[in-house]
């Protein structure tokens, strides 16, 4: 029995708003989920699991109609989906009485259900979000009731204010295989047992690193499952040290040079550290142009020797200055505070 | 810091002079036009060097007063002085196309740079300003009262605003703002980007919200039509009940055969008539047929019984004679019964005729009335057939509607929470916010320092000003300050004036203290020689006594140029008082 979990696919997000690249990150969003849709029906995969978060939204009827065509040209290949935090069962949702194609079940009920598959001596469990949050961890307690050989628990939370999981608890439940989703970074927390598939694409910029869903098969009593990569693009934290940038002009070469070898389609978050010359000012302006840079952060620091600066000056204001906001637990506004009146009286200075 | 000697090689009316100063007081008289002035020109200009104007102003500018009455391209000077234990020398070519300054140290042979400020630092660091408003004392600084009360007056406010002359901290302050700005204007840059993006969505969901608003307009336009098509529904299915009742009642009137209705009771009658005439002809005849058998038997009778031929023959021939005439007879009736008959039927016929033709008439009458009725029926059901047609589409109307609705509903839900979501993210978006933080924070810390330091040099200041003033007044003046309106107000024992109630010379000597202050303020480590080009003129002997004693006491070097013998004559009574 081969099956793909896969889960937040956010369909209709539009990440990064006002960036140039916002808009076609959401269709990229939806091609990815197409692809793996397509990639399923081409090797025959008999299950197909989606551990909530399918809409960023509240689904459009025209959107779930999409998505069911999608899933009516799987020749072999059954649905198994739960709804989650973000597209949750609203009174008046058009997930209520949406007419899905034969091979697509919804476990749409309040508390968990489960839905057998005798062909595949399957079982699979889940529940759907009919709130925004559930803070009760109703997964906890989930026993499978073993109507078939191989049963599976389809999830979806594992933070305080979406259904809060105990996961050594969880793993002693019973279930064979137990996915996961709401997490957007993939994660296996136990091999061949546990896993959030992650989002499918990043969504937003704190999704850094590599997304994807997770391949599983199942053969004679036994389980194993790994991580496939499969979204368009990633989010890379790209973090410098000033000793790689004597000089602006050096500091947006490297940002170049760093992006290029990683590939251009990717979008960066660039963060600046260590010690500086006080003198040197990177323009991060013209750092944001350089490509898709979603964020610039320059948290290097003026290279000071206060001590040594307090002795020179004990007696004038730059001393003085010093001494009114130098102290051991500065905040960072002080800090900072402290950095521009030092750099502006030093400057005037000569 | 000590001068020690000038050596003036071309300066105005002056040509290779030299002039030696020693400790404390130097007191240089002259006549007037002797060059007291010019001398102490030259020792400012040696400090600060002097600037050719351009123009109009350079007529009559110091350049060109001072340039030398000579050999113009000498003009040139050279002096020396002694500062922290050190001596140096300073020449100065003054000739515009050939200046020139040299800093050297005798003492150690270290060429210093005037241009890099180093004599500027043994000067304490004062510049010209400084100096010509401190120990550089002019010839009578103020021609009249009020003049010397408002140039007083705009001495202290200005000690006032520049505290202690820390040039660095305004600049600082200054370049600071202009970071300050600069973030300001990024922020409102940023947040207005942030604004359009809002804005952009809000104007979203406000579209999304008037499309909704159009379809419950457009809901309620199709309930009423609904209502209004379901009434007139009604109304025409009364009316086509009603319709039918009537058509039915009609239609089983004109179901009722021509024949049986037209004349039928008539008809029987005549038929009846017309029978009772045919038995009655009958009836004629059968009784004609016995009164003529019995005639015969009777005739027969008598022929037999009567033998006479004749007679036989005779009653044969009456019998025969009278069957004719009753043959006759009978038939005669018979036609007339006949004929009567046939007029009867003729006019039966007739009758019947009309009667059927009127019932024809009618009956067409009828017809066309029912046929009337029926399209009148079928108008209605028409109309009906119509209405319900209506009445679906505006049921499927109502159904898109109400579809519709239901979608734009979703989506405005989900744009409301996408635009509260971008509203958060803005609240949190605070790099700019952070900087902005600190440099304002910088800047608040560098006024408050600055405003501190200041608080504590006026304080400092104002009990120099003190000491000196009633050293100089002999206790009569105790202090001197700016008020709340800027105003200068002099402190006595026993009350406090204005500047206005004070004399001229009191001014003077205020101003004295002032400058004296100020200039020990800027000195720290080195006191500056103070040098005085007749500066006593307005101060009566007492006051010129006191004020020489204060300066001779001072124990710094005073180089005081002047053009009359008392000075001399006080200062050795000072001396001789000592």
């Amino acid at each position: 029995m081969k099956f793909f979990h896969i889960a937040d696919t956010h369909l209709g997000a539009i990440p990064d708003a006002g960036f140039a690249w916002s808009e076609e990150r959401r269709s990229e969003i939806w091609e990815s989920f197409r692809s793996v849709v397509a990639k399923a029906d081409r090797e025959e995969v008999d299950l197909l699991l989606i551990a909530g978060d399918l809409f960023h939204r509240q689904p459009l009827m025209r959107e779930l109609k999409e998505v069911n065509y999608l899933f009516s040209t799987l020749k072999k290949t059954k649905v198994v989906f739960i709804i989650g935090n973000h597209d949750y069962l609203k009174v008046d949702s058009y997930y209520l009485d949406f007419p899905w194609s034969e091979n697509v079940t919804c476990l749409r009920g309040k508390e968990c259900e489960s839905v057998v598959f005798e062909d595949l001596d399957t079982e699979v469990y889940g529940l759907s979000y009919h709130t925004r949050e559930i803070k009760e961890p109703k997964y906890n307690d989930l026993q499978p009731e073993k109507k078939a050989g191989f049963s599976i628990l389809l999830g979806h939370g594992g933070d305080a204010k979406h259904i809060p999981i105990d996961r050594k608890k969880l793993l002693l439940s019973g279930f064979d295989y137990i996915a996961l989703g709401h997490i957007h970074r993939p994660e296996m927390i136990e091999p061949d047992r546990m896993a959030y598939a992650g989002a499918l694409e990043p969504i937003d910029q704190n999704d850094i690193g590599p997304h994807g869903f997770i391949e599983g098969e199942y053969n004679e009593g036994k389980l194993s499952i790994s991580f496939v990569p499969w979204a368009c693009r990633e989010y890379i934290p790209l973090e410098l040290d000033t000793k790689e940038c004597p000089t602006n002009l050096a500091f947006q070469e490297t940002v170049r040079m760093r992006m290029a070898a990683k590939g251009m389609q990717h979008i960066y978050k660039v963060l600046l550290q260590g010690y500086r010359d006080p003198d040197i000012v990177y323009d991060l302006d013209a750092c944001r142009k350089l490509g898709n840079i979603v964020s610039v952060q320059d948290e290097s620091v003026p290279d000071y020797d206060f001590e040594r600066l307090m002795r020179v000056h004990a007696g004038d204001i730059a001393g003085r200055y010093i001494q009114t906001l130098y102290h051991k637990d500065m905040s960072d506004t002080e800090r900072k505070a402290l950095y521009y009146g030092i750099h502006a009286l030093l400057e005037m200075r000569g | 810091m000590r001068i020690l000697e000038l050596e003036i090689i071309n300066f105005g009316k002056f040509n290779h002079e030299t002039v030696t100063f020693h400790d404390g007081m130097n007191l240089i008289y002259g006549e007037n036009e002797m060059g007291k002035t010019t001398l102490h020109s030259f020792i400012r200009g040696m400090f600060f060097g002097i600037e050719k104007q351009r123009g109009r102003a350079a007529r009559k500018d110091e350049y060109s007063i001072r340039e030398p009455w000579f050999h113009a391209g000498q003009f040139a000077g050279i002096m020396r002085f002694e500062s922290g234990g050190k001596i140096f020398r300073l020449e100065r070519n003054f000739y515009r196309k050939e200046k020139s300054v040299s800093l050297v140290c005798e003492t150690n042979g270290e060429v210093l740079s005037v241009e890099k400020g180093d004599l500027q630092v043994l000067m304490e660091g004062m510049n010209e300003d400084a100096f010509r408003n401190t120990v550089f004392f002019n010839q009578q600084s103020a021609a009249t009262d009020e003049g010397l009360a408002r140039e007083l007056r705009n001495y202290m406010t200005n000690l006032q605003n520049s505290g202690d002359g820390e040039m660095n901290v305004s600049a600082a302050i200054k370049s600071l703002e202009s970071q300050r700005r600069h973030l300001e204007s990024e922020q409102k840059r940023l947040d207005a980007e942030q604004a359009e993006e809002l804005e952009s969505q809000q104007m979203r969901l406000e579209y999304v919200r008037q499309e909704l608003l159009e379809l419950s307009e457009e809901q309620k336009h199709c309930e009423v039509q609904m209502a209004r098509i379901a009434k007139e529904r009604i109304a025409l299915q009364a009316r086509l009940t009603e319709k039918k009742r009537s058509l039915e009642k009609m239609k089983r009137e004109l179901d009722i055969p021509l024949e049986e209705n037209a004349g039928k009771d008539e008809m029987e009658s005549w038929k009846m008539r017309m029978e009772a005439g045919q038995d009655k002809r009958r009836m004629l005849w059968r009784n004609q047929e016995l009164w003529l058998l019995g005639g015969g038997v009777l005739a027969l009778l008598v022929c037999i019984l009567v033998p006479h031929i004749w007679i036989s023959a005779l009653v044969l021939a009456g019998w025969l004679g009278i069957s004719a005439i009753f043959v006759w007879k009978i038939y005669r009736r018979h036609q007339e019964e006949q004929e009567r008959q046939e007029r009867i039927q003729k006019r039966m016929q007739e009758r019947m005729k009309k009667e059927i033709q009127a019932e024809r008439e009618r009956s067409a009458k009828r017809e066309k009335l029912l046929e009337e009725k029926y399209h009148e029926e079928d108008e209605l059901a028409q109309r009906e057939k119509e209405l319900n047609l209506e009445f679906e589409k505006q049921m499927w109307n109502q159904e898109r509607i109400s579809a519709e609705s239901k979608e734009k509903q979703v989506i405005l839900n989900n744009l409301e929470e996408s635009l509260q979501e971008l509203q958060e993210e803005n609240e949190q978006s605070g790099s700019i916010q952070e900087e902005l933080d600190a440099v304002r924070l910088a800047i608040m810390t560098m006024n408050q320092i600055s405003e501190d330091i200041y608080k504590e040099s006026a304080a400092h200041l104002n009990q120099k000003i003190s000491d000196i003033l009633s050293q100089i007044t002999e206790g009569r003046y105790t202090s001197v300050f700016l008020d709340a309106n800027m105003e200068v107000r002099i402190n006595t024992p026993k009350k406090l004036l204005s500047l206005e109630q004070v004399s001229r010379g009191t001014m003077e000597q205020i101003y004295f203290a002032l400058r004296m202050a100020v200039g020990e303020m800027f000195c720290q480590d080195e006191t500056m020689p103070i040098i005085l080009d007749d500066a006593f003129v307005m101060y009566d002997d007492k006051r010129l006594k006191q004020t020489l004693k204060w300066l001779y006491h001072s124990k710094r070097q005073v180089i005081l140029f002047t053009c009359h013998g008392r000075e001399q004559r006080i200062l050795d009574e000072i001396k001789q008082e000592n």
